[in-house]
């Protein structure tokens, strides 16, 4: 067990690496200059000095330095922000992120799971029919649309949280509830498939015929097994949604790291880039493992490396 | 029923965890006033601001020698009395006030000054409007360029050899001396003088500028120093940027220490700014804002619900999609607390005027002649009204109409598609036949686009030509425009001082800023004859005869209107004045509960 | 063989209600913006800035025909057209929405188509021969797309249109629009072919271990041939159902560059552009009702039937649903 953990942490590490690589490749293709302002031009001596300042007129030794300083969690400073250097930017936006993201996390699977087994119990029925509607309404909407509506009728008009922003437990609900839609259609759609796989399955149909209780058979048997892709899905989904959505995170101005991946981008700034990719992978693959171990304690058939 | 078992007592950990977050939150209340910035602060060091957002904080924390009247947009005595200026206008001497005072209670010395303006000039501090300086102070070009010279021949050699040794220690040695040369110092503790090379009529409107503002010495041990020169190896003059944060305390830093009415108490990263009054200010106590919150919200609809709620006092900026719905309530009268003056600016496009070839494909705006057709064929009054929208003035002007006392405007190009038409077929592309595709390079904002869209319809219709949209993202849009892949580019400036040259520059031969390429020998002449010209009356007809010649003849840009800024203000503030420079000094703001 | 089993499909997709359902809506969508098409494409970016900007929905003539005109010569069909053309109001513009909508569809929809045929090329031949190889080689390509998954999506979105456009437009000759809607489903499709690729080799790898799949090995048929001749046509099923599935993520996907400002450059409209207009619109004063209310119900209505029509072609071609394929 130990074992293959320690294994799979190195070969992320080895994947973080080329992540870094492979984006430091896009990063110096692209033109553009991170100390252009959007107005005024910079006189170009001043401009050649700063690269040579910030190693950026070399790019292999700027390749290496990042590295090196990313290794004990200093990512440099940013282009954008100049006041402030990566690792702060990532320190005060990621926190946001992982509350916001745990929240709707828990809302999706504390709503999606029991959906998707009453669907699957009552297959074709009213509630099925009806869970599916609000399921692929969750799926097919952009987040934006659903957080805008989201925000107009319950801080608008109805007024019981406010507007946006961060700080106060009210600020909490909205965001984390739009940011949990589509993870709560995926969660639903994926137990309710999984439990029609289990209830058609051999060893159901048996207890049925040992004349066990339905209400026991579902929920101890059928639903272990259902809930096993759910488990796998929720690794994936948990690192997305606790790097948080530059959608929600914009609609309900929360100051989350979500912003960071899309604007410094947008930008240019060569430092977030790099840093919030970085982070991001590293949370994908720490998640991917906790799951995985987690998958091999729930279910024992499976050693370490499902996938 | 154990699965379900243990997903309750995660959920309860969870939550449990998400309340522990929360006991930690930032809960000292709602401040006195609230306004809304909606793209965070780039940088609160003064050398370096560009941000309409991070100079309204930094004019509040800081105060300059004079600083601007918010009613009449003039400048008045700030942290010194009205200078006492020489009799042939070149020799400005400024009293600092007595009661000036940091915000550790230190008074504010000449050399504060003399501290702010040289890293204004400092290659590596300096930001974009080191020209302030270097146009008009003695000296200040000559030692900007020698250090910038400096710069460049010690990056060119290995850091640490015996060559860049030599090199560097030559440099600075010669530091002090060559900055003696430069026109502004501390003549006695509390008067700080300036000679400029010519009499300047707005050179007391710059000084209220935040490059111009004055440092405390405490960063000085914040300096990133090789060898005790004061200059990095490179030869540049960098600080630590934390310094301008209120809680930095590395090596004994006693956090930013400012000299305005305010002080900056708390600072996070894109959530939240406080201001607090600054107690060595003077009449501090007759400050009616004690604290000042800046509240971030990315999106401007947010910020509008949110006033529209009563949590923020003052809106800025209301670019939203619906700003021309907005307009009209305050036109009407039908929400007095809604402003759209107008601003110090004017909405442009630029045309490559220099280069035969874009991106491999011909460019046809070399041609003077398809550049004046492609203004004559654009109804701007049409795109001002019915596309903006904002109370925007249509204008084919550069210069901002009736800003400047005494400066007579020369008429733009009035929209004449038949004209265009004749004229486009004189340069032979009769029917817009032959052009090929036009390119139309702007940065993504639905403002930008929707006038894009509209103009490119208006030519399509007018002219008969095909026109590509190319939105683009802020920084590869400057990176474009700058190296000139652009046939049409989208640009729009806001003046940095009351005179024409801060539009008219843009176009002069070799300015920094002239994205267009656009020389003209005639209209060099014209601007150089006004810079040297003493009488005010006659170098301000020059400059007019100046502007009448881009917007009349060579035509390096389509001129389409002078901006607006929708802004609102809670009706139980006062004190605050929508003006042309949108300048808001938050000292003079009382507030009802 | 292949027959029967594909008409007992036929039969069981359309015992499926809501797939069918999901089948009609699309068709009669397809038709409605065929047949607009030849308007809709010329007229879309016709504006009116004088008399129709953000002219509520009507049935009144709005903006003269001759304003039109210039782009077709008068037909039946096209006074029609142009009769119908406020039904849906117009823009900020004055352009009929209605009209943008039509092709806005369109453009959706085949961002979404190509997106999927891209997905399906790259992700099949990509999974599929990872899992033929299987031992290193397999290993080494499932962490390409683990890194792969890793990278920022905006940052390469913003990479390609920088590196692709100007040698597509070269290419396209004076067909600045088209270049940048393929240069935004090539970026779709870069990235949605990684989910393809694994569902791909978890099929094959559980093929591979068949009876059918041994025999033919054991008589000596090789590789590639074992590929293309029983493994491919087993993997129809899987991949069908998830290619219909990756057009509603694809068609999303747009939506979400448009609100970024990367997607579709306008004035070619499209169903996230459209929709991101409107919902900018809303607030408290004035209500635009008409520019969030149509984009967005053709969007979900358009998703909807998607996913309806995706997940009974899964009932249909593989009765024991699978968890892995479903979207």
């Amino acid at each position: 067990m130990i074992r293959t953990i320690v294994r799979r942490l190195l070969v992320g590490f080895a994947t973080l690496f080329c992540v870094y690589a492979f984006t430091f490749l896009m990063v110096i293709v692209i033109p553009g200059n991170p100390f252009a302002s959007a107005d005024r031009n910079m006189p170009p001596e001043v401009v050649r000095a700063l690269e040579a300042r910030y190693d950026m007129d070399d790019n292999g030794a700027y390749f290496v330095q990042f590295l090196a300083g990313a290794t004990h969690l200093d990512f440099g400073p940013s282009f954008q922000y100049k006041d402030w250097t990566c690792s702060q930017i990532i320190a005060q936006s990621l926190p946001v992120s992982l509350t916001l993201g745990l929240l709707a996390m828990l809302i999706a699977v504390l709503v999606g799971v029991p959906v998707g087994v009453y669907s699957a119990v009552w297959r074709d029925g009213w509630f099925d029919l009806s869970a599916l509607g609000f399921v692929l309404i969750g799926i097919s909407l952009p987040t934006f649309v659903t957080g805008t509506m989201l925000l107009t009728v319950f801080a608008v008009h109805l007024k019981t949280v406010p507007i946006g922003g961060w700080g106060t437990v009210m600020h909490l609900p909205l965001p984390a509830l739009a940011l949990s839609l589509p993870f709560m259609a995926y969660i639903a759609r994926l137990t309710r498939v999984g439990m029609l796989d289990a209830l058609g399955s051999d060893f159901v149909r048996t207890a049925v015929a040992k004349g066990l209780p339905k209400r026991v058979v579902i929920f101890k048997h059928v639903f272990k097994v259902a809930f096993l892709p759910v488990l796998s899905y929720l690794g994936p989904a948990a690192a997305q949604a606790m790097t948080g959505s530059f959608v929600v995170e914009k609609v309900f101005s929360v100051p989350g790291i979500g912003q960071h991946f899309v604007d410094s981008a947008l930008n240019l700034d060569r430092g977030l880039i790099m840093s919030t990719v970085l982070v991001y992978a590293a949370i994908v693959i720490v998640f991917n493992i906790a799951v995985d171990t987690l998958y091999s304690f729930v279910d024992p058939r499976i050693q370490g490396s499902a996938r | 029923m154990s699965l379900f078992r243990t997903l309750m007592v995660l959920s309860c950990m969870t939550l449990a965890l998400i309340a522990a977050a929360y006991s930690i939150g930032d809960g000292d209340g709602r401040a006195d006033f609230t306004y809304v910035n909606s793209a965070g602060i780039g940088t609160l060091d003064p050398a370096s601001i560009t941000w309409k957002q991070d100079i309204r904080v930094a004019s509040n924390i800081w105060e300059g020698l004079t600083i601007l009247d918010p009613r009449t947009g003039a400048p008045i005595a700030g942290a010194a009395e009205l200078p006492e200026i020489s009799a042939d206008g070149l020799t400005y001497t400024f009293s600092i006030r007595l009661d000036a005072r940091w915000s550790n209670g230190d008074a504010v010395t000449a050399g504060d000054f003399v501290r702010g303006w040289r890293r204004a000039i400092e290659p590596g501090s300096a930001g974009d409007y080191a020209f302030f300086l270097t146009d008009h102070v003695v000296g200040a070009r000559a030692y900007y360029e020698w250090r910038t010279a400096a710069v460049a021949d010690l990056s060119s050699s290995q850091t640490g050899s015996d060559a860049w040794r030599a090199r560097f220690s030559r440099h600075a040695a010669l530091l002090d001396e060559r900055f003696a040369g430069v026109g502004f110092r501390a003549v006695a503790s509390r008067t700080f003088e300036v000679r400029l090379v010519a009499p300047c009529s707005y050179f007391l409107d710059l000084c209220a500028f935040v490059a111009l503002l004055p440092i405390h010495e405490s960063i000085e041990d914040l300096r990133i120093d090789c060898e005790g020169s004061g200059i990095t190896a490179e030869g540049l003059v960098v600080y630590d940027p934390q310094w301008t944060k209120p809680d930095y305390d590395e090596s004994g830093y006693p956090g930013l220490i400012t000299n305005g009415p305010y002080l900056l108490d708390a600072w996070a990263f894109q959530r939240r700014l406080r201001m607090r009054v600054n107690p060595y200010f003077r009449r501090s106590d007759s400050l009616s804002c004690r604290t000042i919150d800046m509240a971030v919200y990315g999106d401007l609809n947010a910020a509008i619900l949110a006033y529209e709620a009563g949590d923020v006092d003052f809106l800025p900026e209301m670019d939203v999609s619906y700003g021309h719905e907005l307009a009209g309530l305050a036109m009407s009268g039908a929400r007095p607390d809604f402003y759209n003056p107008a601003v110090f600016a004017t909405y442009f496009y630029l045309f490559n005027c220099a280069d035969a070839t874009v991106e491999g494909r011909r460019n046809p705006f070399v041609d003077a002649r398809v550049r004046k057709a492609f203004v004559l064929a654009l109804d701007r009054r049409l795109i001002a009204e019915r596309v903006v929208g904002r109370g925007e003035r249509p204008s084919g002007n550069v210069v901002p109409l009736g800003c400047i006392a005494g400066y007579d405007s020369p008429r733009g190009l009035e929209y004449d598609p038949d004209e265009a038409r004749r004229l486009l077929a004189d340069a032979g592309y009769p029917g817009g036949e032959g052009l090929g595709e036009i390119d139309l390079l702007y940065n993504t904002g639905f403002i930008h686009e929707r006038v894009c869209t509209a103009m490119a319809e208006m030519w399509k219709r007018e002219l008969g030509v095909a026109v590509v949209l190319r939105g683009k993202e802020a920084k590869t849009f400057s990176e474009d425009r700058k190296q000139r892949r652009f046939m049409i580019a989208r640009a729009g400036w806001y003046g940095d001082y009351g005179d024409p040259t801060t539009f008219l520059d843009l176009f002069a031969t070799g300015n920094g800023n002239n994205d267009s390429g656009h020389s003209d020998a005639k209209y060099d002449d014209l601007l150089r004859e006004a810079a040297q010209e003493t009488n005010i009356a006659t170098r301000l007809s020059l400059l007019a005869a100046a502007e009448s010649r881009i917007i009349r003849e060579t035509l390096p840009a389509l001129p389409l209107y002078q901006a607006t800024q929708m802004l609102a203000i809670n009706p139980r503030v006062s004190g605050l004045y929508p003006n042309a420079r949108l300048v808001f000094p938050f000292r003079y703001v009382t507030t009802k509960p | 063989m292949i027959d029967t089993r594909n008409s007992l499909a036929w039969r069981r997709f359309r015992r499926n209600r809501a797939a069918c359902l999901g089948l009609v809506v699309m068709v009669g969508l397809l038709l409605m913006s065929a047949l607009a098409f030849p308007f809709s494409s010329r007229w879309s970016n016709v504006q009116d800035l004088q008399g129709a900007v953000r002219a509520a929905p009507t049935l009144r003539v709005v903006t003269p025909y001759d304003a039109y005109e210039r782009a077709l010569p008068d037909s039946l069909l096209g006074a029609g057209m142009h009769r119908v053309a406020g039904l849906a109001g117009y823009d900020d513009l004055g352009r009929s929405l209605l009209f943008r909508l039509c092709l806005g569809w369109l453009v959706s929809l085949g961002v979404g188509l190509g997106a999927a045929v891209m997905a399906v090329v790259i992700g099949v031949s990509w999974g599929a021969t990872a899992a033929m190889a299987g031992g290193r080689v397999d290993a080494a390509m499932m962490r390409i797309v683990d890194i792969l998954y890793g990278l920022p999506y905006v940052l390469f979105v913003i990479l390609l249109k920088v590196v692709l456009e100007p040698p597509l437009r070269t290419v396209l000759h004076g067909q600045g629009h088209l270049a940048n809607v393929i240069i935004v489903f090539v970026a779709i499709g870069a990235v949605s072919w990684l989910t393809m690729a694994r569902v791909i080799r978890g099929q094959v790898l559980s093929l591979r271990s068949r009876p059918f799949v041994e025999a033919a090995y054991a008589s000596g048929v090789g590789r590639m041939r074992v590929m293309w001749r029983h493994l491919l046509p087993n993997l129809v099923g899987p991949i069908a159902v998830y290619a219909t599935l990756v057009i509603p993520q694809a068609i999303l996907q747009e939506s979400f560059l448009s609100f970024l400002g990367i997607g579709v450059v306008p004035p070619t409209p499209s169903l996230g552009l459209l929709a991101t207009d409107g919902v900018q619109a809303v607030n408290s004063f004035v209500g635009f009702w008409w520019l969030i209310a149509f984009p967005c119900g053709i969007l979900v209505l358009t998703l909807l039937a998607l996913n309806f029509i995706g997940d009974g072609l899964r009932d249909a071609l593989d009765p024991r649903t699978d968890a892995v394929a479903i979207f």
